[in-house]
């Protein structure tokens, strides 16, 4: 299905990935080679309120770069980058 | 000789100039033992995502560089006997490069049949909206 490039109206307001819309790998949109667990703005996109990972039914990530993107969250934790549980 | 990217925590209670002399000391250690820095990146000082020894800031460092598995071991050890340095992590990057490559292979592979079937790749921004 292919979604209107240029839509009228409200301007859409970027919802986290939990809302209702057609899911998509970000890392495969990015033709991302490699996830940086230096990146804790990325990654912090997929470890909400918690610390857990997102799963991949809800972030739509793919299953090779979600193998990846735990990896890296996982680095991050270990040097203290990411928190590894939040209450 | 295998890349490596070693980051380095060091304890908030320094000065940054202590910090900078704990950074040159190890930058003598790595190249006294035969490694080559390819990169220094220091990030100065950051709030840890946890405590860590009591402490919940930190001054990080950042090391890039080629060096044989002895060299890493040699520095993981002077890390955990220095009382300055409250974390450390040291992860090899030459065989994650060797994947990436394949990725990258794959992905133009890929395009390269999108091409022919005539379907038109999707900008990013059109994508994520």
């Amino acid at each position: 299905m292919k979604r209107k490039a240029d839509a009228k109206g409200k301007p859409k307001k970027k919802k986290a990935f939990g809302g209702r819309r057609s899911k998509f790998c970000k890392f495969c949109v990015e033709k991302s080679t490699f996830v940086d667990y230096k990146d804790v703005k990325t990654l912090s996109a997929f470890t909400p309120e918690r610390g857990k990972v997102l799963p991949r039914r809800t972030s739509g990530v793919c299953a090779p770069h979600q193998r990846q993107l735990v990896e890296a969250i996982k680095r991050a934790r270990n040097i203290a980058l990411l928190p590894f549980a939040t209450d | 000789m295998r890349r490596y990217e070693t980051i380095f925590i060091a304890s908030p209670v320094l000065t940054d100039e202590q910090v900078d002399d704990l950074v040159r000391n190890f930058e003598g250690i790595i190249a006294e033992q035969g490694g080559e820095l390819l990169k220094t990146d220091k990030w100065g000082r950051k709030k840890l995502a946890y405590e860590v020894q009591k402490f919940s800031e930190g001054y990080y460092t950042l090391f890039e560089l080629n060096a044989g598995p002895s060299l890493i071991a040699e520095l993981e050890r002077r890390f955990r006997n220095h009382d300055s340095v409250i974390k450390f992590l040291s992860v090899r990057m030459d065989e994650q490069a060797k994947a990436a490559d394949r990725q990258k292979v794959r992905y133009e592979r890929e395009s390269k049949r999108k091409a022919q079937a005539g379907i038109k790749d999707r900008s990013p921004e059109e994508v994520m909206g």
